[in-house]
């Protein structure tokens, strides 16, 4: 299954997005992101297991700012 | 023992909440600060707690800030999100409404100017006295009397006016409906431990969703956000919540949260209203039957000073609360200079613990005839 990181603004956003995207049937959890991290210092995300445009696609719906989304192996 | 304290805390909790307490005690690392298992428990309670309070006030999660105190959440918003100008209150407000706005006063950023909740047209007066001004900052309902004021009219009144609507619900909440919804306020602040039923240490901040302001920030520290920058991060409700929050009594609201319900059985303190009002010798201050109220009213037994009476009824196991009850602008409105007696119902309280209660002022009452 795809695993990606979406890179939230704050670990609220990363809850909120989780419990949305479980509402949807998908499985995502809260992690803390170093995607943040090298960006703005530190920061949360949601690791999604599934369709990552899906994902994107609801939580834009809610009105969530997604910062970035990384997929598992391109991490720096 | 009779409880009859509730306006100061509700007590006793239960035993969700004491449970949630101690288990965050016993599990939790400090959220929003790292990704283990502790940490992220953590974060979990607090966000759950949001979402809680977030539907009881009809909001979103992350425009709740979790707050010490009500008095702290006050001050947050009042200093927060008030820049300047002609500020209204009513003559019924708590000292954590009014010392904040007076220490604004006194650094020369608003002028004060305040309307009678117990006029017979309290809106009429609020409506003319709002003209010009840049916020109202008021009770829901009074901590010393009980009278609820019209909110969503004199919220009306406001917007009218172009002034922003900062509600004082330490009262009223788990008492009154108090979502945006039926209210249309801006922000509303509330305790977390009165009427919610969570432990003391809570309060509450809570966002319209239709209020974009970016308030300024009272307190600057640690948010586990965005650390590299100099400024707070711009983002509720990291914004408003420097430094470590006490994630336990959070735990402890949240469990709260789940049993929330209104109180709606008037039976208890309408027999209390009435019976103390037929006791010679005792002054009763609480709106009447038809009128909105809270389970909230002020006594004096004459010649005997408050604090004496509160401290006889603690001998015989009840529980009140005496004196000026941080709010001597409600006094001066009732004209209880020397202060007063409070009891205040919560949904545990009984009419038996009722009749206990007014056979020992009728007693109290007798000695002094």
């Amino acid at each position: 299954m795809n695993k990606c990181t979406l890179v939230l603004t704050s670990v609220t956003y990363a809850y909120k997005a989780a419990g949305i995207l479980a509402a949807e049937g998908m499985r995502a959890y809260p992690v803390k992101s170093p995607d943040v991290a090298k960006v703005r210092g530190c920061g949360y995300g949601v690791e999604v297991y599934g369709d990552r445009e899906k994902a994107l696609k609801l939580l834009a719906q809610s009105g969530i700012n997604v910062l970035g989304a990384v997929d598992e192996g391109r991490r720096g | 023992m009779i409880y009859f304290d509730s306006a100061a805390t509700s007590y006793p909790k239960s035993r969700a909440a004491v449970r949630a307490v101690t288990e965050a005690m016993r599990s939790c690392g400090n959220p929003g600060r790292s990704g283990h298992a502790p940490a992220m428990r953590a974060a979990k309670i607090m966000y759950e707690c949001r979402e809680k309070a977030a539907r009881v006030f009809g909001t979103d999660p992350e425009r709740v800030i979790l707050a010490p105190s009500c008095t702290a959440a006050l001050n947050m918003a009042v200093k927060g999100y008030i820049k300047s100008g002609k500020v209204l209150i009513s003559n019924l407000e708590h000292n954590a409404v009014c010392r904040p706005l007076y220490a604004m006063r006194g650094a020369g950023r608003i002028e004060l100017v305040s309307f009678d909740a117990l006029a017979e047209d309290a809106v009429g007066e609020f409506a003319e006295k709002v003209k010009g001004a840049a916020a109202a900052v008021f009770t829901h309902g009074s901590n010393v009397c009980g009278k609820l004021l019209p909110l969503a009219k004199l919220v009306k009144r406001a917007h009218e006016n172009g002034a922003l609507t900062v509600i004082d619900a330490a009262q009223t909440a788990g008492y009154a409906e108090v979502s945006f919804e039926r209210t249309g306020a801006d922000i509303v602040c509330c305790a977390g431990h009165k009427g919610p039923g969570g432990p003391m240490g809570t309060g509450l901040l809570i966002v319209n969703r239709a209020l974009d302001i970016t308030p300024a920030t009272i307190l600057e520290g640690g948010t586990g956000l965005y650390s590299r920058d100099e400024e707070m991060p711009d983002l509720l409700p990291e914004r408003l919540e420097a430094g470590t929050p006490a994630v336990a009594l959070f735990a402890g609201l949240s469990a709260a949260l789940d049993e929330f319900s209104l109180y709606s059985d008037f039976s208890a303190f309408d027999l209390l209203c009435d019976s103390l009002r037929d006791i010679k010798g005792v002054t009763v201050y609480c709106p009447d039957k038809g009128e909105e109220r809270l389970p909230v009213l002020l006594f004096n037994i004459d010649g005997m000073d408050c604090d004496d009476v509160m401290n006889r009824l603690a001998r015989k196991g009840i529980c009140v609360r005496s004196g000026f009850h941080c709010a001597p602008l409600a006094h001066e409105a009732l004209g209880t200079l020397n202060g007063g007696v409070r009891v205040s119902l919560g949904k545990q309280n009984t009419v038996e613990e009722v009749k206990i209660f007014c056979r020992e002022i009728a007693a109290m009452a007798k000695t002094r005839l």
